[in-house]
């Protein structure tokens, strides 16, 4: 997908440097140990400082759509695409895409794991999703940071 | 002593592709169309609130009507609360003259995103100001659209829902719209034709899809206004209430449910009044999934069971909420920053029981909702006619 370049800064730059080695990394609670989305300076349930941990990279289909009409004409040469709410097994919830499969393959509480894409121009590393076999990947581990499964998309899975 | 403020005038215009040359000029002749119904001579307003439309460049946007029109009111200000402005507007306007700011105010929202530059300046700000994430949720490419079509998603999943209960809702609209002379699309629409219309994000329709629509409205406030020279019954804002959840979907908490029903539970009590003494409900609907999600947060109708509300009412069956008798958003139009507006302006109009043929019979209580983002924030007024205030 031609994916529209994300406007950063330089607060969250660990998650696109992440990206960009592989590997989804989010806020993280020090205190309560809880993962939590969006960025925050404070745990807004204990209020301990957050740091930036790496994530399992799996999760669920919580709903979907398939776009028919794209969000700008750089976009209209991959319509139809999948916009998806995926439930990461850390208990937060990314936007992003379902890409690599037909969109009648994809549908609520399907299991999926991180891939990452290029954005347009910027060539910054965007997480994506792809669908998980049905023997795939199972939940991740309680701490989330013994079962990093990173997978980077091969031109030809794209 | 409190003064007793009551709305005394409306104006609105034709919605749908309008040819105005400015928004200056469709404000300036609301605004006077407004005064002029109201029977209020333009140098008693002493509060002027606008919402500015995103293709004019002004610092504070409402000053600029006001130098516009050639009047100075003392309190002049510009909201940024999306399609919950018109009813946090009203209220407002409604607390200035409560607590002695002046004599009348006047809340205005209008915008041409069909017309000659504002249109480009539409399409081109949709997109980066909308109520899309730029960093977390741009690069993933959501439309609008696709952003209600992940509830619309999740809602038809939770309920085991399929179409129909999306298609009740544009149809209701479309057959509302009909009887109202500036509602933008008023062409009958059979469930064919719905399921004919081409796909945006699934499981939304073009015409789950409230049209781009030229239009807007006034509404002047008077304190204290003398029986005599009032034109129409008197609407007084009985209470009002808001709600928000979040400004973007990644982080909402629930899918299927959001906060106007807190608004509306602050409306109520505010204006001691029960749910059931609402006449008529005015409901913002941009896509078909809003009225659904909208109408069960509010306890219209139990959870999935939204569109049943409007399946009976649109077959004919007494005693059941009326509800959009305008046609909504879907179908009266969605004059881009200005969308509610048109809620506020059918409830006045409805409660001087001057609305013809799509007259609410007895109607002495009116709710309007209006809605900010992707169902991100909310406000709810009660509106009542004099003899129920």
């Amino acid at each position: 997908m031609r994916h529209p370049t994300p406007t950063t800064t330089d607060e969250t730059a660990p998650f696109w440097q992440g990206a960009g080695e592989g590997a989804l990394v989010l806020p993280r609670c020090t205190g309560c140990g809880r993962w939590r989305w969006p960025v925050a300076s404070a745990c807004p349930g204990c209020g301990a400082p957050l740091h930036w941990a790496p994530a399992s990279g799996l999760g669920t289909v919580l709903t979907f759509t398939v776009v028919h009409r794209a969000a700008s004409d750089a976009l209209a040469a991959d319509v139809p695409y999948v916009v998806a709410l995926v439930a990461l097994d850390e208990g937060v919830r990314l936007l992003s895409n379902v890409v690599g499969c037909a969109p009648s393959e994809v549908s609520a509480g399907r299991r999926v794991r991180v891939a990452f894409e290029p954005a347009e121009h910027s060539g910054i590393m965007v997480p994506v999703f792809v669908v998980c076999e049905p023997a795939g990947p199972t939940r991740c581990a309680e701490d989330g940071a013994t079962y990093v499964t990173y997978h980077r998309l091969e031109p030809h899975e794209r | 002593m409190s003064r007793t403020v009551a709305i005394a005038g409306v104006a609105e215009l034709p919605h749908g592709k309008t040819g105005w040359p400015s928004t200056m000029a469709l404000h300036e002749a609301l605004v006077r169309a407004a005064l002029d119904d109201a029977g209020v001579p333009p140098d008693t307003v002493d509060v002027l609130l606008t919402v500015a439309p995103r293709s004019d460049p002004y610092l504070v946007h409402a000053v600029a009507v006001a130098e516009r029109l050639g009047l100075s009111p003392a309190h002049c200000h510009s909201y940024e609360a999306g399609g919950a402005g018109p009813v946090l507007m009203l209220r407002a306007a409604h607390d200035l003259l409560r607590a002695g700011a002046g004599r009348s105010a006047v809340v205005v929202a209008a915008d041409l995103p069909l017309t000659g530059v504002s249109r480009e300046a539409y399409v081109r700000n949709l997109a980066q100001v909308g109520p899309v994430h730029p960093e977390f949720e741009v690069p993933f490419g959501p439309t609008v659209p696709a952003m209600f079509a992940l509830v619309a998603r999740a809602y038809l999943d939770a309920y085991r829902l399929d179409d129909e209960a999306l298609a009740a809702v544009a149809r209701h609209d479309r057959a509302m719209a009909a009887g109202h002379p500036n509602a933008h699309q008023r062409g009958p629409m059979s469930l064919p034709a719905y399921r004919d219309s081409r796909m945006i994000a699934e499981p939304l329709r073009l015409l789950d899809c409230a049209p781009v629509s030229d239009g807007g409205g006034a509404v002047v406030l008077v304190a204290d206004q003398p029986a005599a020279d009032r034109r129409w019954p008197a609407v007084h804002l009985a209470g009002s209430g808001a709600g928000t959840t979040g400004l973007h979907l990644s982080f909402a908490s629930s899918l299927t449910e959001f906060a106007a029903g807190v608004a509306l539970e602050g409306a109520l009590q505010a204006a001691g009044r029960r749910r059931a003494d609402i006449d008529l409900a005015l409901i913002y609907d941009c896509f078909s999934i809003a009225m659904l999600v909208n109408l069960e947060d509010m306890g219209f109708a139990a959870r999935g069971h939204g569109a049943g509300v409007l399946q009976d009412r649109a077959a004919g069956a007494a005693g059941r909420l009326p509800v959009n008798t305008h046609g909504g958003l879907l179908s009266h139009g969605h004059p881009a920053r200005a969308g509610g507006m048109s809620n506020l302006v059918e409830a006045v109009i409805q409660l001087r029981h001057a609305a013809g043929d799509r007259q609410v019979e007895g109607c002495a209580t009116a709710l309007v909702h209006g809605m900010a983002g992707v169902f991100a924030s909310h406000a709810a007024a009660l509106l009542v006619r004099e003899e129920a205030a």
